[in-house]
């Protein structure tokens, strides 16, 4: 369901194979699987929100907990494709001054670490 | 969306919840727009997420939830009735969002079902809480 791409040795990108909610027990699985990645190692992660049709309080939990991994490193965490409805939801809970959203595509995004 | 409500009775398990929330999202979407489904949609998952983790019963009892769905003057009324012990999400404090620790751990679900709502009443009425909310 989740994937998992290296980008120039350091730079990790997480997208979804098919259309998906990140909801409830697909949160819970999300985090077992990214914790699985070394996404520590990472100098920043690359996530794809192409294909994430909706998030619950719980999935962002998930994205919060990517970033809390990624930040005592120097790392970064991008977020690209999202929908406007999700966009949203992150600046209600102020997320957007923490994750760097951006509307380009993954290339694009790769292209400016 | 027909002006009759339609009604939705959610097993107590996180996989039907969402189920019903995105079966919600999808009427209201089509009805309405993007926007609409998605804000209904989080109503539902947030609120009966909420039910599903918290709700306390008697031993043995099995809690019992109900989405209805329905509109008003244009808008999408969504009443969410469960059997559990009362309890208004209105008294719950909004989540301190400069602290991610404290997000983890819960408070952004009813957070962002007063947020992304137009109106929201709670009410307890014959041993069932009745939470209604506008989107």
């Amino acid at each position: 369901m989740f994937k998992f791409d290296l980008h120039n040795k350091t730079i990790g990108v997480i997208s979804l194979e098919k259309p998906s909610r990140i909801t409830g027990e697909i949160s819970a699985s999300f985090r077992k699987w990214y914790e699985s990645k070394e996404i520590g190692k990472c100098s920043a992660i690359v996530i794809d929100g192409e294909n994430i049709q909706f998030i619950d309080s719980m999935g962002i939990a998930a994205l919060i907990s990517i970033y809390k991994n990624l930040t005592p490193k120097g790392s970064n965490l991008l977020l690209v494709n999202l929908s406007p409805e999700i966009k949203k939801l992150l600046g209600t809970l102020r997320l957007d001054r923490l994750f760097n959203i951006r509307d380009c595509s993954v290339e694009d995004a790769i292209k400016t670490i | 969306m027909e002006k009759s409500q339609l009604r939705f009775s959610v097993e107590p398990s996180m996989t039907d919840v969402d189920l019903v929330s995105a079966r919600v999202s999808e009427i209201v979407r089509k009805a309405s727009d993007n926007d609409k489904g998605f804000r209904a949609g989080l109503v539902v998952i947030e609120a009966c997420t909420n039910i599903v983790k918290h709700g306390s019963l008697k031993a043995g009892d099995k809690i019992e939830i109900e989405v209805n769905l329905g509109n008003e003057h244009g808008d999408v009324v969504i009443a969410i009735i469960d059997s559990s012990t009362q309890f208004s999400p209105l008294d719950a404090n909004d989540p301190n969002l400069g602290n991610l620790d404290v997000m983890q751990k819960g408070g952004m679900g009813i957070y962002l079902i007063k947020r992304f709502s137009k109106d929201i009443s709670y009410r307890y009425v014959d041993g069932r809480n009745i939470l209604t909310v506008t989107v």
